[in-house]
């Protein structure tokens, strides 16, 4: 069925009937075999997460009790960790049960999770690398500054 | 099992907002891809680095009165070198799958290719199975440690 959504009293028409277009791929069988696996495989990982998440603010809690300062740095690990593991999660439980119940709602929100996540590593590994490409001129610097001295 | 996978439903055709996250999902996930490379290698350059050149210059070095001069450890350090090179063979392997999917997913948008949307999805699903086995096997190691340690400890203290 192709609908046009090109007339004026149609504006909007499109984002409540996402899935009325055959404009797009088609979820194929395999793809959604694919999808599952994949959704299977995230929940594993984000539970390992969620228990390393909960190991780390045990060990936090009782590093508290002896040095504050190592605590500190536990809890800010976590805080990258767990936007990290709750975007997996989150992409894994939607697409799963977009595929499970044919719910396309579910596979905007998850594909949208996945998006977030992937997005979130790029940042992550980008702030990594100023920080030590910085550092590592800044010592560069120091060096030849060192020397001239 | 819990439902078989037909298209009995609504959900037959991708959408635009859902072509959107992908191109984006897919622009990072090269990204990252392309970095974790760059990463692996320098890692395997390194490592070879220290082992070829480094060492022997320490050996040189060494007292050859030593007991254990680097030329002794080195069968050790071989032996952890060629398993720390294995293991980066194999993450580059699983790197390729995301490298794989990101491409093919950028092709499939780009050129309303069905084909490779299933090819891109495919690679994606690799690499989530291929991380989740080397995940495993870590953890079974880490257990088989644990046990054989506590198994040694126990006779140990037997003495």
């Amino acid at each position: 069925m192709e609908d046009n959504f090109n007339q004026p009293l149609d504006t909007g028409l499109e984002a409540n009937n996402l899935f009325a277009t055959a404009s797009g791929f088609r979820i194929t069988p395999k793809v959604r075999q694919y999808w599952k696996e994949s959704a299977d495989w995230g929940i594993f990982f984000s539970t390992l997460g969620f228990l390393y998440i909960g190991m780390m603010l045990l060990a936090s809690f009782f590093l508290m009790l002896m040095d504050g300062g190592r605590a500190v740095f536990t809890i800010m690990t976590l805080f990258l960790v767990m936007p990290l593991v709750w975007l997996l999660f989150n992409f894994s439980r939607h697409t799963r049960r977009a595929v499970l119940y044919d719910d396309a709602a579910a596979a905007h929100v998850g594909f949208a999770n996945l998006r977030r996540l992937v997005h979130l590593i790029g940042l992550f590994i980008l702030v990594a690398l100023v920080l030590f490409s910085s550092t590592f001129f800044l010592t560069l610097l120091g060096l030849s500054l060192r020397k001239l001295n | 099992m819990e439902k078989a996978f037909n298209n009995s439903g609504s959900f037959y055709h991708s959408t635009e907002p859902m072509h959107r996250d992908w191109a984006t999902t897919a622009s990072w996930a090269s990204f990252i891809a392309i970095v974790t490379y760059v990463f692996l290698g320098l890692s395997a350059f390194t490592l070879i680095l220290v082992y070829t050149a480094v060492g022997p210059l320490l050996d040189a070095y060494n007292d050859t009165d030593s007991p254990f001069p680097y030329s002794v450890l080195a069968g050790g350090s071989v032996l952890s070198v060629a398993v720390a090179l294995v293991f980066l063979g194999l993450l580059t392997v699983i790197n390729t799958f995301l490298f794989r999917f990101a491409r093919r997913l950028k092709m499939a948008l780009g050129s309303q290719d069905q084909d490779a949307f299933e090819t891109a999805w495919l690679n994606f699903r690799n690499y989530f199975r291929w991380n989740g086995i080397i995940i495993l096997v870590v953890i079974f190691t880490y257990i088989v440690t644990i046990v054989a340690v506590a198994v040694a400890l126990g006779r140990l203290s037997e003495f």
